[in-house]
Order: C-alpha cells, then sequence, then structure tokens
C-alpha cells in the first residue's frame, strides 16, 4: 500500500494541471458568456 | 353645425384595442391605411417590408420561424426605420482608425454594440450576415451584452455598408466602447470564478481523502498511512481556506472594522477556527479534522454568491450605453458641401443638419427651417413643439417635421442630455441602503453561537477535563456555521432574479426586493410616477371630431407619411383600405399639412398655423373650442378653400388597467404621486382621471426639481418607489430608494435604475412588488429551518456525539433542504395575477 504514497500526489498534480486549464481559460474570456453558446445549439442545422 | 361624431367629455379615454392587421415582419398592428386587399403579407411600414424581402432574397426565411419558436417572450420587434446615411461616417479615418482593430490578411474587426437583439433567432440572424453582406468573413454575437464582433475584408467591403446592411435588418449598430465599470465588472467575476474553480478542486479531492479516513474507522487504518492523508488534507484544506476562503475573512475584517455586521463573520468563525484547530490536530497528530465539511462550505457559499452576481450584470449589460441615445454620426457643413461625420468631430460654431425622424445630435440653436420637435424623452411633454430660427434645441430630441439646420453650441459631454447623465450617475452613489435582512441576523448569530460555546467549553471542562472539552467546543463553533442561511439566501435572491427576468422585469440589484417588500398599509411608501409614457401611451390619439364627418378619409390619406406622433394619430384614426386620391401633400413647419383634392384646397394643421395661413375661426367654432379649453388637449383645425369644416381634439390616453393598478398599489401600501414635466393642465386631468389626490399631482417639473422632490420623500423616512422612462427621470430614479425604468424609453434612465422592464405601464411593478413578498418570506422560510438544522447539530456537539463524517453529512444536507424549499416556493411563482 506504500504506492499511496505515489498515487495521491500524482492525483493531486492531475487535478492541478485540469486546475490550471481551467483558470486559462477564465483568463482567455471564454467563460464571459454562457448563454449565447446555448442558443447557437437551438439553432443551428447546417 | 353639424352634429359631434362623439362629444369630448371630462374623462379621457384608455386607449383603443389593436386592430386585426398584423404586420408580417414585426407583429404591430398595420394602419387601416396601408393595409392591401389580398396580398399573402402585409406591413406596417416601408422599412419593415424592405427588410422582409432582404431576409427571404437572401434565403433566410427562417428567421421567422425561429423567431416564433425561440423569442416568444420578447415583445415585438419595432419596425426597421428607413436608414439614414449617417453611417457614412464610420468610414472616416478619425472613426475607422479609433474603434476597428487590423488582423492578418487584410482583415478588419469590430466590436458592435446592437440594438433591438432579443433572442436566438436574432442571434441566428445576425451571425448569417456573411450572406446577406458579402465581404463579411465572420460575424458572432453575444447575446448577453448585444455586441457582435464583425470581421470582414477591409477591400471588399466598407464598414458603412455593413453598417447600413445591420441597420436594414432591424439591428441599429453603435460602437461599442467597453466602459471601465464593465471592464471592473467582468475581471471582479473571472476572480470569482477562479476562486470557485480553486475551491472545487480542493473540496472534491479532500471529499475524497475524507471517505477513506472515515472508511478508516471501521476497519482500522495504519497509522502511518492516517497521518498521511491528515497531512495532504491539511495542506488542501489550507489552500482552499487561504485563497478562496480569504474572501470571507476579509469580508468579515472589513465589517468588524465599520461596525457593520454581516454573515461573513459566522462564516469567517467557523473557518477559522475549523482551520486553526485542524492545524493542531494535524501536527500533533490527535483529534478530529473538519477540512472536508470547510472546503465544501467555502465551494458552496462562493458558489451563491456567484450566481447572484451573474444574474444581476445580466440585467446590467443589457443596458446599452448613452451612446445610443444620440446618434452615431451628423451631417455638418464644411465649406461648401454637407459631409457626414462621426459625432466626436464636431466642434461648437459647426452647422449641422438634422433630417426628417432623426435625433438631434447636439445642442444648439436653429439657424434654418421651421418644424416640430418631440422633446417627450427630455422634458416628458407629450406634445411636439414647434421651433424657428433662433429657438434653442437639444440633443437627443427627436425631430418630427422637416429638415432643419442647427448651429452647434455644446457637443458630447457638453450637452444637457449628457450632463444630466452624468449627475444621475453620480447620485447612484448616494442611494439609500438599507441592512439586509440575512445580516442582521448574523450579529445576534454569533453572539449566540458564541455563548453556547463557551458553555459547552466550560461544562465539559468542568465534568470531563480539558480536551474533550476543547474539541466538542470547536465541532460546535464549526457545525453552528449558517452554511444554510449563507448558501441559501443568495441563491434565493438569484432564483427571484430569473423568476423577475422570465416576466421581462430586468433587475440589477436584488437588494430592491427587501425595499418592495418593506411597504405595508403600517409603513407607507411613496410611488412616484412619471406621467407621459408610462401612466400613459404617450402618444396622442383623437378624441373627438367636431363638424363634416365626410372629410375624414381625407385627412386620413394626408397623413399617411407624417411622422409627426399627431399626424399618425390622424392617420390612424381615419386610414381607410381604399384611400380618396389627393394631390400635392405637402408637410409644412409646426404640424400643418396641405393638399388638393378634388380641384379644393385642403389645409390641417394647429390654429395657430391656419390662422398665419389666413383661415380665421368663426365665432361658433371659437365658442365650442372654449368650451373644452382646460383639459390639456391638442387641437387640429381642418380647413377646405379656407373655410373651416372640422376641429379633431386629440389626448394622450391613458394606459388601459391603471387605474386598477393604482387600486392595488394603494392596498399594499403606496401613496401614489405623479411627477411630470408636463403642462399642469394635462397632469391634472391625468390625475383626476386615476383618482389620485391633487396636492400629490407635481407638474411642469425640470429633472431636478423631480429629484428634490424625491429626496424630499426619501428624507422623512418613507420608502420611495419611482417610474419613469425619461432622461427627465433618470436623476430622481437614481436618487429613489427603488426605481423602475420601461425599455424603449431613453437609455439614460435605464442605465441608472434598478430595474427595467419591456412592458409599459403599471403591471411590471404589480409583479415586482408581489415577487418581492415572496421572495422575503421564503428568506425567512430559509432562516427558519437554517435554525433548526443548527438546533440539531448544536445539541449533538454539546453532547459531544457529534463527528466529522456526521457534520459532512449533515451540512449539505441542510443546504439541499433550504435550497429545494426556495425552489419549489419560487420556481413556481407565475406572477401576480
Amino acid at each position: 500500500m506504500s504506492v499511496l504514497y505515489v498515487m495521491i500526489p500524482l492525483a493531486i498534480l492531475l487535478a492541478l494541471i485540469s486546475l490550471i486549464a481551467f483558470i486559462w481559460s477564465i483568463k482567455r474570456g471564454q467563460l464571459d458568456d454562457l448563454d449565447t453558446a446555448s442558443t447557437r445549439f437551438l439553432t443551428d442545422d447546417e | 353645425m353639424t352634429a359631434m361624431s362623439s362629444p369630448p367629455s371630462a374623462a379621457l379615454p384608455t386607449a383603443s384595442p389593436k386592430s386585426a392587421t398584423a404586420c408580417s415582419h414585426c407583429d404591430l398592428p398595420v394602419p387601416a391605411g396601408l393595409i392591401v386587399p389580398d396580398a399573402d403579407e402585409q406591413f406596417c411600414c416601408a422599412g419593415c417590408a424592405s427588410v422582409y424581402r432582404m431576409i427571404h432574397g437572401c434565403d433566410l426565411g427562417r428567421y421567422y420561424h425561429l423567431r416564433d419558436v425561440l423569442g416568444s417572450t420578447t415583445p415585438p420587434v419595432g419596425p426597421a426605420a428607413d436608414p439614414p446615411t449617417r453611417y457614412e461616417a464610420f468610414d472616416q479615418p478619425a472613426f475607422f482608425d479609433a474603434h476597428t482593430v487590423a488582423l492578418a490578411g487584410g482583415l478588419r474587426q469590430i466590436d458592435l454594440r446592437l440594438s433591438n437583439v432579443h433572442c436566438a433567432a436574432c442571434v441566428w440572424l445576425v451571425e448569417r450576415l456573411p450572406k446577406v453582406c458579402p465581404g463579411v468573413i465572420e460575424a458572432r454575437l453575444s447575446l448577453g451584452q448585444m455586441v457582435a464582433r464583425v470581421t470582414w475584408e477591409a477591400s471588399a467591403v466598407r464598414l458603412s455598408a455593413i453598417a447600413t446592411t445591420l441597420h436594414r435588418l432591424g439591428y441599429p449598430p453603435h460602437p461599442a466602447g467597453s466602459s471601465e465599470a464593465r471592464s471592473l465588472r467582468i475581471a471582479q467575476e473571472r476572480q470569482m470564478l477562479v476562486r470557485i474553480g480553486v475551491a472545487g478542486a480542493c473540496a472534491g479531492n479532500a471529499m475524497l481523502l475524507a471517505v477513506s479516513l472515515y472508511l478508516g474507522l471501521l476497519d482500522g487504518m495504519a497509522a502511518e498511512f492516517e497521518t498521511f492523508l491528515r497531512w495532504i488534507s491539511l495542506i488542501i484544506g489550507g489552500v482552499a481556506l487561504g485563497w478562496p476562503g480569504g474572501v470571507f475573512f476579509r469580508g468579515a475584517w472589513a465589517g468588524w472594522r465599520t461596525r457593520r455586521v454581516t454573515l461573513d463573520l459566522p462564516i469567517a468563525l467557523a473557518l477559522g477556527v475549523g482551520g486553526l484547530a485542524g492545524l493542531i490536530n494535524v501536527v500533533t497528530g490527535r483529534g478530529d479534522i473538519y477540512f472536508d465539511s470547510l472546503c465544501v462550505l467555502v465551494f458552496l457559499l462562493l458558489v451563491g454568491r456567484y450566481l447572484q452576481m451573474r444574474q444581476q450584470r445580466r440585467a446590467i449589460d443589457a443596458v446599452s450605453l448613452m451612446q445610443s441615445l444620440t446618434p452615431v454620426g451628423c451631417e455638418v457643413r464644411r465649406g461648401n458641401a454637407w459631409v457626414s461625420v462621426p459625432l466626436e468631430s464636431v466642434v461648437v460654431g459647426d452647422r449641422v443638419r438634422v433630417a426628417s425622424n432623426e435625433r438631434l445630435p447636439v445642442d444648439g440653436t436653429v439657424c434654418e427651417g421651421v418644424s416640430s420637435l418631440d422633446t417627450s424623452s427630455l422634458t416628458g411633454e407629450s406634445r411636439p413643439c414647434g421651433i424657428e430660427p433662433g429657438d434653442a434645441v437639444f440633443a437627443g430630441t427627436q425631430n418630427v417635421g422637416p429638415a432643419i439646420q442647427v448651429s452647434v453650441s455644446a457637443a458630447g459631454r457638453d450637452t444637457r442630455v449628457a450632463q444630466l447623465m452624468e449627475a444621475a450617475s453620480a447620485d447612484v452613489s448616494n442611494k439609500p441602503a438599507i441592512v439586509c435582512f440575512a445580516d442582521r441576523v448574523a450579529g445576534g448569530f454569533t453572539l449566540a453561537v458564541v455563548l453556547l460555546a463557551g458553555l459547552v467549553f466550560g461544562g465539559w471542562w468542568w465534568a470531563v477535563g480539558f480536551e474533550p472539552a476543547l474539541s466538542h467546543a470547536v465541532a460546535l463553533l464549526i457545525v453552528a456555521c449558517p452554511c444554510a442561511l449563507g448558501l441559501a439566501t443568495p441563491m434565493t435572491l438569484a432564483l427571484a432574479l430569473g423568476v423577475a427576468s422570465r416576466r421581462d422585469i430586468l433587475v440589477k440589484d436584488a437588494a430592491i426586493f427587501e425595499k418592495l417588500a418593506r411597504v405595508e398599509p403600517a409603513r407607507p411608501g411613496v410611488l412616484a410616477l412619471d406621467k407621459t409614457g408610462t401612466l400613459t401611451t404617450g402618444q396622442p390619439r383623437v378624441v373627438a371630431w367636431l363638424g363634416d364627418s365626410a372629410w375624414q378619409p381625407v385627412v386620413g390619406v394626408m397623413e399617411t407619411d407624417s411622422k409627426h406622433p399627431i399626424g399618425r394619430a390622424l392617420a390612424q384614426a381615419y386610414g381607410q383600405a381604399n384611400p380618396p386620391d389627393i394631390d400635392h401633400v405637402t408637410e409644412h413647419g409646426q404640424g400643418g399639412v396641405t393638399a388638393t383634392f378634388d380641384g379644393r384646397d385642403v389645409a390641417l394643421g394647429s390654429r395657430r398655423w391656419l390662422e398665419t395661413q389666413g383661415v380665421p375661426l368663426g365665432r361658433e367654432w371659437v365658442e365650442a373650442l372654449d368650451r373644452h379649453q382646460d383639459q390639456g388637449m391638442s387641437l387640429v383645425v381642418v380647413a377646405v378653400d379656407r373655410q373651416v369644416v372640422a376641429v379633431v381634439w386629440l389626448a394622450d390616453s391613458i394606459r388601459p388597467g391603471t387605474a386598477a393598478a393604482l387600486r392595488e398599489l394603494e392596498a399594499v401600501g403606496f401613496l401614489p404621486c405623479i411627477l411630470s414635466g408636463d403642462t399642469g393642465d394635462a397632469a391634472r386631468h391625468v390625475g383626476q382621471a386615476l383618482s389620485i389626490a391633487p396636492d400629490h399631482v407635481h407638474a411642469e417639473l425640470a429633472p431636478e426639481d423631480k429629484t428634490k422632490l424625491v429626496a424630499r420623500a426619501g428624507g422623512e423616512g418613507q420608502m420611495v418607489v419611482m417610474v419613469g422612462d425619461g432622461v427627465n427621470d433618470a436623476a430622481a430614479l437614481a436618487r429613489a430608494d427603488v426605481g423602475l425604468a420601461v425599455k424603449g424609453g431613453a437609455e439614460a434612465a435605464l442605465a441608472v435604475a434598478d430595474a427595467y422592464t419591456h412592458r409599459p405601464g403599471l403591471a411590471p411593478l404589480i409583479d415586482l412588488v408581489g415577487l418581492s413578498r415572496l421572495t422575503l418570506r421564503v428568506v425567512r422560510q430559509n432562516l427558519a429551518v437554517s435554525l433548526g438544522y443548527n438546533a440539531l447539530t448544536v445539541s449533538l456537539a454539546a453532547a459531544g456525539l457529534l463527528s466529522p463524517w456526521i457534520a459532512a453529512i449533515l451540512m449539505p444536507t441542510s443546504s439541499l433542504t433550504v435550497l429545494g424549499l426556495a425552489v419549489s416556493r419560487l420556481g413556481r411563482w407565475k406572477g401576480a395575477r
């Protein structure tokens, strides 16, 4: 079970990477407008 | 003298019902004079007809289907006015370089704020701009901000052509400068999202680790792994409390320093005690840790606040800025020619030409031309006033007569309109604030919790010992956190904001729910109402016709193309499907119109104008007129071959349902009063018709006077609610406790009001009051349920029976219960009926 000493930090590292990606997308303004994209789905057919 | 078709009575009539035929493009009623028999499509104006053909011509007819399916809650799109040539100013280097961005490959990009964007169908249509306007590469529309980012090939099409196309499609564009306030809001929201992301990541991981530890309690866990997991929990908890959790610590500290207790205080207490105790316990290796509950707490509380922030931001974003009050460009005389320039280039002393049906872009003096001006958005006057060379005119008013030339005396920020706006925006910060219900509870709550903890500590120390006493007291402080209240209140407000927006009321600040709910018959509030446009329709209607009714069709057809409100009213009332033939229709200044019918000269206009044309009124006519002099109505005289044959009375009619609405609001505890910029006669008449006490009717008010009255009423300790729609209401709206503006009025009023709506009249206010009372009841219910849960957990903690896994289950459960109750009560609210 001493593999836990490796696995848990590794898992946290993965979580950290996805968190950084999330923050990067926020800083790029991708989450500023969450409403319009949902309407495009309704009308897009091409 | 022939009989009257209907006697002008003392009471103003309510607006007549709409005609049956609706315009194929905009769904507004088609005037009888424009109905084409046997045609499949009917249009209310040339603008709508051309848009319809353009849309179908580019094979985009799906727009109408989408609009029917997706745009059901929004008001009909207004008729698209004839495009002015003002967009030529967009091609000028001064504008082009300032507002557009150069991209690689010879492309240019601009952000344009579009008016009239309502729904997903508009998004669909605008994003198909490349099909309608060749040369445009892409158009992306943001529905919330109503800003379109257009990319085009600079060599293939001109910006003015793009702007004109957008205008003809029904979405007049303005350059979207980004204001400082907006950038700040966006930055704040992004920061909040980052915090939520971090808190969520920490919460998830902390919970996973905690579950392992809980299971370890059942079967036993090797000490080394337990220690390892506890240290990792400490690190994760530390990150969550330090970074996102810092919001609550800073808030509590700021509140403590200014002696204002907010809900941040008990939350910070719980987080602080929990964090500290957890740190000590991990380092010493003994005792319970609660990091999973603390991380989830931080996450949920921040999500609640973010949702409320986002709903409020939606309402704020949907308001266009003052830029759309005045046109983007205007025609200025440069040398010997008229050049279209952007508004920023106009200086004092320039000569500006304002065409018919255009808004004045500047303050100035008329130097050429005789016309009429609709000043209702600026002063509240319901009747257009005549202007001639030498008169002072102001930006934001509408020219409803022939073209005029104006010598500029003030432009841009120096215009009266801009200064009114600035004064109103400054007043917003003077708005009286109330202490929210949740914050008022927070102080007593914290005190009670601290006392209880002290008692428990003392009791256990005396009974058993120091360490158990400490751990039980700590447990109590952690679980007594008003998680349910702290989470449920912003969520409830966010829900209420969403419910209101589905009823077409956009609320910028959720505090108004509490303010409105506080008004009761025992604690009356003042309801300050603007007259023109709010209580009345703002458009004149024919009230009575005295004279030979055979001339009615002629009058109707003469006014078919009129843009003057009185002309339009006459066309609406007397226009017919098969109009008689007339020739030489000429529009003169000040609302006079002449034409030839059947060889005879027909003239109609105001009494004063006809006298200048040499048509005096005979004595019996004067007697008839004098009998109804003081009712504040407009008069149109019809003369054939210089002989008066008829007289028409028109008045601004009261909106249907207003009287009933006022009775309902009075029953709630509001005292209505009218604040009007219009003449005393007109205001008094409306007051009488609506049974408002005469000393509560104030007329001929300048915008500054309105503000003073509102401030005085507020100073007497009463809650002041103001409803209005014009620029002259903006400052008063800002000063009132609750300001409600109607969209379609001046954008300036929308920018400073606390809430605004598309629906005219008083019905939205009644909805808002009903919703506010319900919301406050739900918030109180939240408190009761939350207290119940807290009583349970505190008892368990005091008895020494609490452990981290019980806390981890009970805290989210309490939040979910409260949320569920709030959703079930607010979600089903269907309006005040």
